[in-house]
Parts: structure tokens; C-alpha cells; sequence
């Protein structure tokens, strides 16, 4: 049946809205496994619909389906559909791995009290990325981009009860809502600009290549760079892992740190040449940067959190480099293998909780060892995602890792020398991956077990599937027939046009693999046989890679204090200048106040006072003559007689 | 209809007097049913609203009109004074008073526990109802101011008797800061009674719509255009009159800085009253700028653009950092409504359709917003009687009801997509951002600025969440606090679930509320941006021929 764009609109919008249906529901609701089964349920028919959405319209003509969410003045906003092949990948990935991590969870949080919030976080997670992959213009983007970042911030709060996860949570959210603001501010430039807020626009523009249009290039990455983690916003992520590790894993390795790349590879046909280079430069830096820290970390999920950094800044540094398609390759193959990572030290972690019992990290590292035997399951599936994680051939990592690289070489051999720089920077950051890897391996698989202890298990039968079925999308087969080369892979192929490696595609793999059976010896006698120390922990420099490079303290000195300062002064200005003067003002009524009264006493009622005391006095006067005495009377008068006779007499009146 | 609406509170009030002192628990009933009524009222109301009138100054595109003339004096050789007694609405004040029907009810069921002085608090709180709705409707401009003061009188007391500790400093202070505006108001209102005639009966007027159309302006009066008579101390008396008159209505707002009033009344301000000052209070200053300010002297809105977008800015930015820095959780809040009305101003100042509807939007949503987060700090405040941020600490697991209200709450307000804060900010930012290239009044880096207003209002929030609700359960008051810190009960359930289904549902769906208010507005642009342009051509040609 030929499925018209009505149709397509209603899967586009069960899809959707499935999971926000799920949310509400469990939100009132008190039984755990009612709320277990409909979150799951429903992100099954998600994925149901994604899968047709995909089979529809792949590799067919862009669908757009649009409709007006608010038009006010010369602003309309659409809330519509954008469903091309990107889009169809993306939800591919979301639902199928968002269904999985789901699963898991339920094995995995099952001995957590109130776990409702935790399937209504993850639904409502599930709709907002959905959203965001099919919105057809970018405010609806922004939209969906912010719920992805508050669903993202309750679930790295789950455990709110701890102070460090309260801590993790708004750091978080507020380096994010730093990208987000920027990135508005961009689509504000872009509307400027433009006059529109659709993608489909976006395509038919030049990208130009004057100053506003690289200004508002650098505001809009700014919003994908906070996201996915880049410098100089990377350090949100490590914090980040005090969430349960099956939102790492979704969120924080597979699904919503590579929404910061999806805008990216949206937005690549207007960025300007200078704005493309600096996507170049900082991916490039971040990848090595991240890979180098991941060396140092001894938390078994703190390394991975660098590591998904690193690998989001080799995807960054890709659509930088003018290659989107093997940007969202390794987007995609990145997101199997690293979750499967995750899941797996997940099921490390679930199963040494009795560390904590004695006062131990069972994150840490250096308290594993030796595990390869105890959880054979965990231990194969952690080996195959770390493999394609290194990218040796026959798996998936090698075909997308090899493809941004070769592409990173082609692209600097078309320019001068010092481009060399950034393929040559990428390249050392494979070889970092490796090791980093390899010694996570050893550190906790290999050797003897530090802290022998009967808890350990192995995946048990929710956590075991999920693993296994993403384990299987860690091989080249599920996305091409040739091992050797990803533009044979049907994702290159249904994406751009991709380019011939040339002498690049022999040299690069080689190079980038050489070194990996020398690590591997390396690793084994540093980590299992310590027969000898590269660097000792204790030195400087070990030091800086394991704090990250001091980071979060340069934020935590400068930034954060410049805005507590701020607050400071404006609450001084506040009360000591501002109610100052009010209070003066008011001071200065009274003391005015206060004279009027005193002339009003003084002055006014004085005279008034002095006027009635004359007319008392000379009234006393009067009255002195009049003391009821007949004899004074007459006394009086004779007197007053004998006066008016003198003066007649005297003065001749 | 509007005099019922206007008319069924006082007719209460005298219900109210009458009853004896001995029926203390009536009063609350009559109260609450009386906002139920008016609630309904509005309802009949929006369905009989027509959303393609525009109003703003044409008398046409006023609804639900009555006139009455209400005082007419001969005063001889002076002509004859008229006030009219003269209600309409517009999408602009409609939307208003939707808002304050809505307040008002939240308001009614949250002063359910007052104790002390029943009968006169209800008595003051029904005064205060009826004059708040009056604001919004009058049309002549004497009865406009005398409502205007009648808010003040029941406000002074409310907070005065049943408020905190430094409830009368507040009060006083409140009192003479809002009177100051109101007495360069009068002044005004005089100058504008003798420049003004009625265009039929050619009698002085205080009719605002007529205010708003130049030809009825007497030539050579105070504050016609285009007269050498028209200048005061060098100025077009025009601007200052627009300035005088915006400078009272921004002490209401209130802008930064003529805002310190506000903290110390909402601290000491008992909940519902907090809820009214800061859902309703500050919209009749905002109200007051559209309305009379821009409606009357748009020259002056166009003149002063730069300035009140800079106000609006610092009130933002400022607000913000003074909430950061407050310790008790009141007097945070009150300092996030300083920074979220910097947003009503920085949009009006932009004079673009979608700055202007940005704004109105922001004052319905902060309307709501407002009092959710003024009650959500009451609901501890009843329990312990104690709101300092420091004494308490994981309250998400003492009490999980309220703290989802609270999260809601803060969400709602610092702007997440999906509840009503968001559009309104967002479309005072698209408008103040398009400014500068559509019509040049506000520059980009004002927008610019507002955003990162947005960024520390989202710090304050989430740093108050980490503070008061999540860790472990520690309070300052131990045992006893905890035993007094139960969840929400069904009265306090039933004022914060409509809340945040309303910005819930106006983030979702904001068509509803712009649909009220769009033509209006649009007219309101329009004739501003034209009749104030060529105003200030005049304005400029006469000062330069001088």
C-alpha cells in the first residue's frame, strides 16, 4: 500500500507521542511493574513506528508535513514534520536503543524504591528526542532540545538524595541552558537573516561568508558543543555519571549527547568557511584533549564519559570538515557500541555492590581485576563493543572511525600543510582510544581479583538480551557487506555523496592500527603483571590528567565566582544604596516634617499663643477692676471721675 | 456585565459589614464565592469576546461598553466637568482581567486559615477585587485614577495588620513609594482635562480614547503637538508628561531601580496578599504603560524606546542577581518578578507586534507564576513558620507532592519550553531582536542581554532546588519541623494543580491567550508607531524653529 504523507503525519505522531501518553500515565500511577511494562510497551510501538517511518521513506524524496503552532506578526512557527534520511536514522537509533536500555533497567533498578519517576523521566526523554530529530524548523527544535536537556537533568538527579548527583544535575543543566541561550540568539541572527525559522529554507541558502553570518554560525554551535559535550563546555558529562548507569548509557554515550552533532550536520549548509573551521579545530582538540584524560581515570564510567567525549569530538571535527555523512556513520555506530559499554559496566558495577558494604567504590577501578571468568557474558560483550570502540576490522568502529579519518586526511591534502594538523591530531586520538581502552580491559577483566567476593554475578536474564542484541550491531555485516569499506555501507550510501580514499584509505587504517598489538602488550604489563610504571600516579603530570586538566576548578574560580560576586554587589547595591536613599528621602520628609511642626508650634501656634495671652493680660487687667467690692467700685469711679476732671481741666478738652 | 463583575465584590463587601462579627467562618464563603461567580462571569464573558475587534484607541473595537455620564458640574466660565462613569475592554485589558478573576480565586482559597480580623480582611480583600477589575476596565481617565487609589487603601492595611514582623515599615514604605506616582499622575490628568475637548459636545473631556486621538487636542494647549504652547522648561511637555506618567506606573511594575518597595512588601505580605501583589499589582503598572502611556502620548513610546528597553534590561539582569543573593526563599522569589517583568518592559519597548504580544503574554504567565511560587512559599511557611533557604534541605523526600509542584513551578519559570513563561519570553526576545532592523528602536545587544538574564534565572532556580529540596532530610527545626512538614492537603492540591495545568496548557497552546489579544495589539503597533512618528516630527520641528 502506497502510504500518503496523511499517513505518514499519524505513524510521525504515535511515534511521537507514545511516550508522552506513557509519561502522564506513570506519573499517577504507584505499581512499579504497570509502570515498567507501559513505559517499555510504548517505547516498543515507537520503535514499531520507526521502523515503518524508515521503510517508507528511505532513500525516497524528503517529506515535509507542516502546520502553523503560532503565527504572531511576521513570525510563523510551525509544528511540523521533517523526515528525510538523516531524520529516519536518528529515529532508528533512538527508539531501538532507548527500547533496550529500557529493558535492561528493569534487572537493573529493580532493587530501587520508587522507580515510577525513573520510566516517566526516561518516556519523556524518549518524546523529546524524538521531537527534536523530526521538528521541520528550528524553534521547534530549540523546543524539544530543552526538554531533552531537563528530562537529561532529572534523570542525573535520580538519586537526588546524594549531594553530588544535586550537584551533577544543575551543572549540567546550566552549562547546557549556556549552549541553549546561544544557540537561540543564533536562530534569532538566522531569522534576522532570513525571515524563516524551516529547515527546508535553511538548504536553499548560499552560505555566504561575511561577519554576521560567522557570528551567528558560532552562536548556533555553541548550543550543539554545550550538548554533545565539546570544549570548552565538556565538563558537565564526567558529573553527569552519578546518574544511574543506564542513563549514561542512553543518554549521556548513545542518544542525546549526539543531538549537539545532529544540529550540526542540519545546520552544516550555512556555515561559513572560517565557522567550519573552527567546528575543525575545537572537535579536533576536544577529541585528543578527552582521550588523553580518559587515560588517567581510574572511575570505571568517568573513563568512558572521556571517552564518549572523544569520539563526539572526532564526529564534531567531521562536520567541520565538511563531511556530515561519516559524521553521523560514526554517530551511529558509536551509539551501539558505546551503550553496550556502558551497559556492560553497568552489569560490573550491579553486580559488586557489596564493595560499598565495606566502604569501597565499586566504581573504582583499582578495586576490580580479574573478573573475565565470574561474568563470561559481561566479559564477551564488553570485548566485542571495545574492539569496534578501537576499531580493529570486521567491526562496525573501524568502517566510521576509518571514514572520518580518511576524509580528515583528503581534506588536508587539498590545503596547505599545518591543515595536517587536525588528521594527524585525530589519528594520535585513536591511538589514545586504544589505549585507554585496553587498559580498562586489563584493569578490570584481567589479573587477580583485588577484593575476592561472592556478590559478583552475571548479567541475568533483562540486562543479558539487551547486551547481546547490541553487541550484534557492533559488526560491519549490519551495515555493509564490505568490511574494508564504509561507502559501501548502506548509511554513506543513503546519505551524501561521499569521496574515493584514494591512497588515504590503505595508509589510515594501517597507521591508526599498528599500534594496537603493541598497546595491548604494554597495558598488560603496566596494569596485570606491574612490571614497571610509565608515569608515576603521584607526578604533576599524571595529576592534571587525572583532575581533566583542573577544569571544573578554572570554572569553579572564575565563573562561578564572577557570578556570585555580581550577586554580591547587586544585593549591597540594593541595600545600601538604593533603600538608602529611599530611607533618606523618607528621613528627609520627616526632618521637613518635623520643622513644619516646629514653626507650626513655635511660630505660628506662638503667635497665636502671644495674641491670646495679650488679650489675657490686658483681660486680667480688666478683670482686676471688676473683684465684687461695691466700696472699690465706687473707689474706681470716683477715681475715674476725678481723672477725666484733671484731664478736662489740664488739657482743655 | 462588566458592572456586575465590578459591582458583585462591593455588593458583597456590604454583605459582609452587615453579617455580625460572630460568623467568622462565613466570610471566607462569601469571598470564595463571590470569585467563583466573577470567575464564571469571565468565562461567559471570553466565549461572548470577539477576537477581531481591535480596541486600543477606537471606541469600535471596545466590548461590553457601558456609559453613563457620572459627574457633571457646571463650572462657568471653566465649561462643564464631566466624568463619565465609562467601562469597556479590549484584547489588551480583557486578558487582564481574565488574569485577575483568576488570582483573585486562588487568592479567595488561599487565605482559607486567616484568623485574625476575619471579617474586616475579607471586607478589604473584596475592595481591593472590585477596584483591581475597575482598573482594568475604565476608559475615562478620572475613573481610572480613582480605582487606582482605591487599590492602594485595602493594600496598605493588608499588609499593615496582617503581615510580618516589619509589616508596617513595608507598608509605609510600599504606601508612600506607589503615592509618589499617583500625585505627578494627577498632574497630569489635569494638564490632559485642559487640553482635551470632546470631539461632539466640544466640553472638556477625561475620556481616554478621545486623549488618544490628536485632533481632539485644543491647539495651543499644554499638551497639544504642533503649538509653541506645548513646551515646557525647553521639552515638548508632551514627553514629559509621557515621562512623569511612565515613572509612576514603573514604581508598580517595578523597574530597577524604583523596585525596593516590592521585596520588603512581599516578605512581610501575608501569602494571599503576596499572591495579589505580585499576580496582579504589577500588571496594573504595566497596564498602565500600554494603556495610558502609549495610548495617549505614543510619541513619547517611541522617544523614550531606548530607555525603557535599558530599564527593562537592567530590572532583568539585576533582579536576577539580587534573587541569587537572597536567603530567604520570599524574598528570592520577589526578586525573580522583578527580573520577569524587566521581560514586559524590554517588549514593550521594541514596539513590534511580537515584542508587544511577548509582553502581554508575560504578564498573564507571571500573573500564574507568580502565584504558584508565592504560595509554594507559603505552603512551608504555614508548616514551620520559618522560609530561610538555609534551614531546610531535601525536602523532596519529606514532602515529594509538593516538591513536583515546585519543580513545575521553577521550570515554568525559567523559561523550559512546553509551560507559558517560555513563549512570552521567547517573543519578547524575537521582538526586540527584530527591532533593530524592522524598526530601530531597540539595538541587539539588548535581546542579547535579556537572554543572559534567562541564564541566571535558571542558576537561582536550580541552585534553590539543590539547596532546599534535594539531599538528605535536614531541617533546622529536626524532629519538630519534621513532624510539621506534611505533604500538600486537598485546599492547597486545589490551587496548585489548576496553576500548573494553566501554564502547562498556555505553553502548549498559546494561540488561546494571543488570540484575545492579537488584533488589538496589532492595531496598538500600528497606530503607535504611525501617529507617534509624525507627533515627534512636529515635536522636533518646533523645538528646532526655537
Amino acid at each position: 500500500m502506497e502510504l500518503t504523507n496523511l499517513h505518514i503525519a499519524w505513524l510521525v505522531k504515535g511515534m511521537i507521542y507514545s511516550p508522552l501518553i506513557s509519561m502522564a500515565l506513570v506519573l499517577f500511577l504507584k505499581s512499579r511493574r504497570l509502570s515498567a511494562a507501559i513505559s517499555i510497551v510504548t517505547s516498543a510501538i515507537s520503535f514499531a513506528l520507526a521502523i515503518c517511518i524508515f521503510s517508507t521513506i528511505w532513500n525516497k524524496e524528503i517529506i515535509e508535513i507542516r502546520s502553523v503552532w503560532i503565527a504572531i506578526g511576521s513570525v510563523s512557527i510551525d509544528f511540523g514534520f521533517w523526515l528525510d534520511n538523516t531524520t529516519s536514522i536518528m529515529m532508528l537509533l533512538i527508539t531501538g536503543i532507548t527500547f533496550l536500555v529500557q529493558i535492561y533497567s528493569v534487572d537493573y533498578l529493580a532493587n530501587e524504591g520508587q522507580i515510577n519517576r525513573y520510566w516517566a523521566h526516561i518516556s519523556l526523554f524518549l518524546f523529546a528526542m524524538l521531537g527534536l530529530v523530526v521538528a521541520n524548523n528550528l524553534l521547534m527544535l530549540y523546543v524539544f532540545w530543552e526538554l531533552v536537556g531537563f528530562s537529561s537533568y532529572l534523570l542525573i538527579g535520580f538519586w537526588y538524595k546524594r549531594e553530588k548527583a544535586a550537584i551533577a544535575n544543575k551543572k549540567a543543566f546550566i552549562i547546557n541552558r549556556i549552549g541553549d541561550l546561544m544557540l537561540l540568539i543564533g536562530i534569532f541572527m538566522l531569522f534576522i537573516q532570513w525571515k524563516t525559522f524551516d529547515l527546508n529554507q535553511l538548504l536553499t541558502f548560499d552560505a555566504g561568508n561575511n561577519a554576521w553570518q560567522t557570528t551567528m554560525g558560532i552562536f548556533l554551535i555553541g548550543g550543539a558543543l554545550a550538548k554533545s559535550a565539546q570544549f570548552p563546555f565538556h565538563t558537565w558529562l564526567p558529573s553527569a555519571m552519578e546518574g544511574p548507569t543506564s542513563v549514561s548509557a542512553l543518554i549521556h554515550a548513545a542518544t542525546m549527547v549526539a543531538a549537539g552533532v545532529y544540529l550540526l550536520v542540519r545546520l552544516s549548509p550555512i556555515f561559513t568557511p572560517v565557522v567550519l573551521l573552527i567546528l575543525a579545530i575545537i572537535g579536533a582538540f576536544t577529541a585528543i584533549m578527552a582521550a588523553s584524560f580518559a587515560l588517567a581515570q581510574m572511575d570505571i564510567k568517568r573513563v568512558l564519559a572521556y571517552s564518549t567525549i572523544s569520539q563526539l569530538g572526532l564526529m564534531v571535527m567531521a562536520v567541520g570538515l565538511g563531511s556530515s555523512a561519516s559524521a553521523l556513520f560514526h554517530l551511529s555506530t558509536h551509539a551501539f557500541f558505546k551503550c553496550l559499554l556502558f551497559l556492560s559496566v553497568g552489569a560490573i558495577i550491579h553486580g559488586l555492590y557489596s564493595l560499598k558494604d565495606k566502604g569501597l567504590d565499586e566504581q573504582d577501578m583499582r578495586n576490580m581485576g580479574g573478573l573475565k571468568l565470574k561474568i563470561p557474558i559481561v566479559f564477551w560483550v564488553y570485548l566485542i563493543a571495545a574492539t569496534s570502540l578501537i576499531g580493529l576490522p570486521l567491526f562496525s568502529g573501524f568502517l566510521s572511525k576509518e571514514a572520518i579519518l580518511i576524509e580528515a586526511f583528503l581534506w588536508a591534502e587539498s590545503r596547505t600543510v599545518w591543515h595536517f594538523i587536525i588528521p594527524i591530531t585525530a589519528l594520535i586520538t585513536t591511538w589514545l582510544t586504544a589505549f585507554y581502552i585496553i587498559r580498562q580491559f586489563a584493569l578490570v577483566f584481567l589479573g587477580e581479583a583485588k577484593h575476592p567476593n561472592n556478590t559478583v554475578h552475571d548479567a541475568s536474564k533483562y540486562m543479558k538480551w539487551p547486551m547481546i542484541i547490541l553487541a550484534f550491531f557492533c559488526f560491519f555485516i549490519f551495515f555493509g557487506f564490505n568490511p574494508f569499506n564504509a561507502n559501501s555501507t548502506w548509511i554513506m550510501n543513503g546519505l551524501l555523496t561521499v569521496q574515493e580514499g584514494g591512497i588515504w584509505a590503505i595508509w589510515v587504517p594501517v597507521a591508526s592500527l599498528i599500534l594496537v598489538p603493541i598497546l595491548f602488550i604494554i597495558c598488560k604489563a603496566m596494569y596485570v603483571n606491574k612490571s614497571f610504571v610509565l608515569i608515576s600516579v603521584d607526578s604533576r603530570f599524571y595529576q592534571f590528567f587525572a583532575n581533566a586538566g583542573y577544569f571544573d576548578e578554572l570554572y569553579e574560580h572564575t565563573f562561578a565566582k564572577l557570578i556570585s560576586i555580581l550577586s554580591k554587589i547587586s544585593a549591597t547595591i540594593d541595600k545600601h544604596i538604593i533603600d538608602v536613599l529611599v530611607d533618606f528621602t523618607a528621613s528627609f520628609g520627616l526632618f521637613l516634617a518635623k520643622i513644619f511642626d516646629w514653626l507650626d508650634r513655635k511660630i505660628i501656634d506662638g503667635t497665636v499663643y502671644f495674641v491670646v495671652a495679650r488679650v489675657r493680660g490686658i483681660g486680667d487687667f480688666a478683670r482686676k477692676f471688676q473683684d465684687g467690692f461695691v466700696q472699690h467700685y465706687i473707689g474706681w469711679a470716683v477715681t475715674g471721675i476725678a481723672l477725666l476732671y484733671i484731664f478736662n481741666h489740664f488739657f482743655g478738652l | 456585565m462588566l458592572t456586575i463583575l465590578l459591582f458583585l465584590p462591593i455588593l458583597s463587601l456590604i454583605l459582609v459589614l452587615i453579617l455580625p462579627n460572630s460568623n467568622n467562618n462565613l466570610f471566607k464563603y462569601i469571598n470564595l464565592t463571590t470569585t467563583i461567580l466573577q470567575v464564571l462571569i469571565v468565562i461567559g464573558l471570553y466565549f461572548a469576546f470577539d477576537n477581531n475587534l481591535a480596541g486600543f484607541n477606537s471606541i469600535e473595537g471596545f466590548q461590553f461598553v457601558e456609559k453613563v455620564s457620572w459627574i457633571g458640574l457646571q463650572l462657568g466660565s471653566l465649561g462643564s466637568l464631566q466624568i463619565d462613569y465609562f467601562l469597556g475592554v479590549d484584547g489588551i485589558s480583557f486578558t487582564l482581567v481574565i488574569l485577575t478573576t483568576m488570582v483573585m480565586l486562588i487568592a479567595a482559597i488561599s487565605s482559607w486559615n486567616i484568623q485574625l480580623k476575619p471579617k474586616s480582611y475579607f471586607a478589604l480583600l473584596l475592595l481591593l477585587n472590585s477596584a483591581i477589575i475597575g482598573v482594568f476596565c475604565a476608559l475615562d481617565f478620572f475613573l481610572f485614577y480613582i480605582f487606582y487609589e482605591l487599590m492602594l487603601l485595602p493594600l496598605f492595611f493588608l499588609i499593615g495588620i496582617w503581615g510580618g514582623s516589619k509589616r508596617e515599615y513595608a507598608s509605609i514604605k510600599f504606601f508612600l513609594y506607589t503615592l509618589f506616582g499617583s500625585v505627578f499622575m494627577l498632574i497630569v490628568i489635569i494638564g490632559l482635562y485642559f487640553s482635551v475637548k470632546d470631539p461632539i459636545s466640544g466640553a472638556h473631556t477625561f475620556n481616554m480614547l478621545h486623549m488618544m486621538n490628536p485632533d481632539n487636542y485644543l491647539p495651543g494647549s499644554l499638551l497639544s503637538v504642533g503649538s509653541e504652547s506645548g513646551i515646557l522648561f525647553g521639552a515638548p511637555t508632551r514627553l514629559i508628561a509621557f515621562a512623569v506618567l511612565f515613572l509612576g506606573f514603573a514604581i508598580k511594575v517595578p523597574v530597577v531601580p524604583l523596585h525596593t518597595w516590592l521585596p520588603d512588601a512581599h516578605v512581610e505580605a501575608p501569602t494571599p496578599i503576596s499572591i495579589i501583589l505580585a499576580g496582579l499589582l504589577l500588571k496594573v503598572g504595566a497596564y498602565g504603560i500600554i494603556r495610558i502611556c502609549y495610548g495617549i502620548f505614543p510619541d513619547g513610546a517611541i522617544y523614550f524606546s531606548y530607555w525603557i528597553g535599558l530599564l527593562g534590561v537592567i530590572s532583568i539582569i539585576y533582579g536576577a542577581f539580587n534573587a541569587l543573593a537572597a536567603t530567604d526563599f520570599k524574598r528570592l522569589i520577589a526578586y525573580s518578578s522583578v527580573s520577569h517583568m524587566g521581560f514586559v518592559l524590554l517588549g514593550l519597548a521594541s514596539l513590534t507586534v511580537e515584542g508587544i504580544n511577548g509582553a502581554i503574554f508575560q504578564l498573564f504567565s507571571h500573573g500564574i507564576l507568580a502565584s504558584m511560587l508565592f504560595f509554594i512559599v507559603g505552603v512551608i511557611y504555614d508548616r514551620v513558620g520559618d522560609r530561610q533557604v538555609a534551614n531546610f534541605r531535601g525536602l523532596m523526600t519529606q514532602m515529594p507532592r509538593y516538591s513536583f509542584f515546585v519543580i513545575i513551578a521553577f521550570f515554568a519559570s525559567l523559561g523550559l519550553p512546553g509551560f507559558s513563561a517560555f513563549i512570552a519570553e521567547l517573543f519578547v526576545l524575537i521582538g526586540a531582536f527584530t527591532s533593530q532592523t524592522t524598526n530601530g528602536l531597540v539595538p541587539h545587544w539588548m535581546a542579547v542581554a535579556g537572554a543572559f538574564g534567562i541564564l541566571i534565572g535558571a542558576t537561582y532556580f536550580l541552585w534553590t532546588l539543590q539547596r532546599m529540596f534535594f539531599g538528605q532530610a535536614r531541617f533546622l527545626g529536626a524532629e519538630t519541623w519534621a513532624k510539621q512538614l506534611i505533604d500538600l492537603n486537598t485546599n492547597e492540591k486545589l490551587v496548585l494543580y489548576p496553576l500548573a495545568l494553566l501554564t502547562l496548557l498556555l505553553g502548549i497552546f498559546p494561540n488561546l491567550l494571543f488570540d484575545i489579544g492579537n488584533t488589538t495589539i496589532n492595531k496598538m503597533v500600528d497606530s503607535t508607531m504611525q501617529i507617534g512618528a509624525q507627533q515627534l516630527e512636529q515635536l522636533k520641528e518646533i523645538i528646532s524653529n526655537r
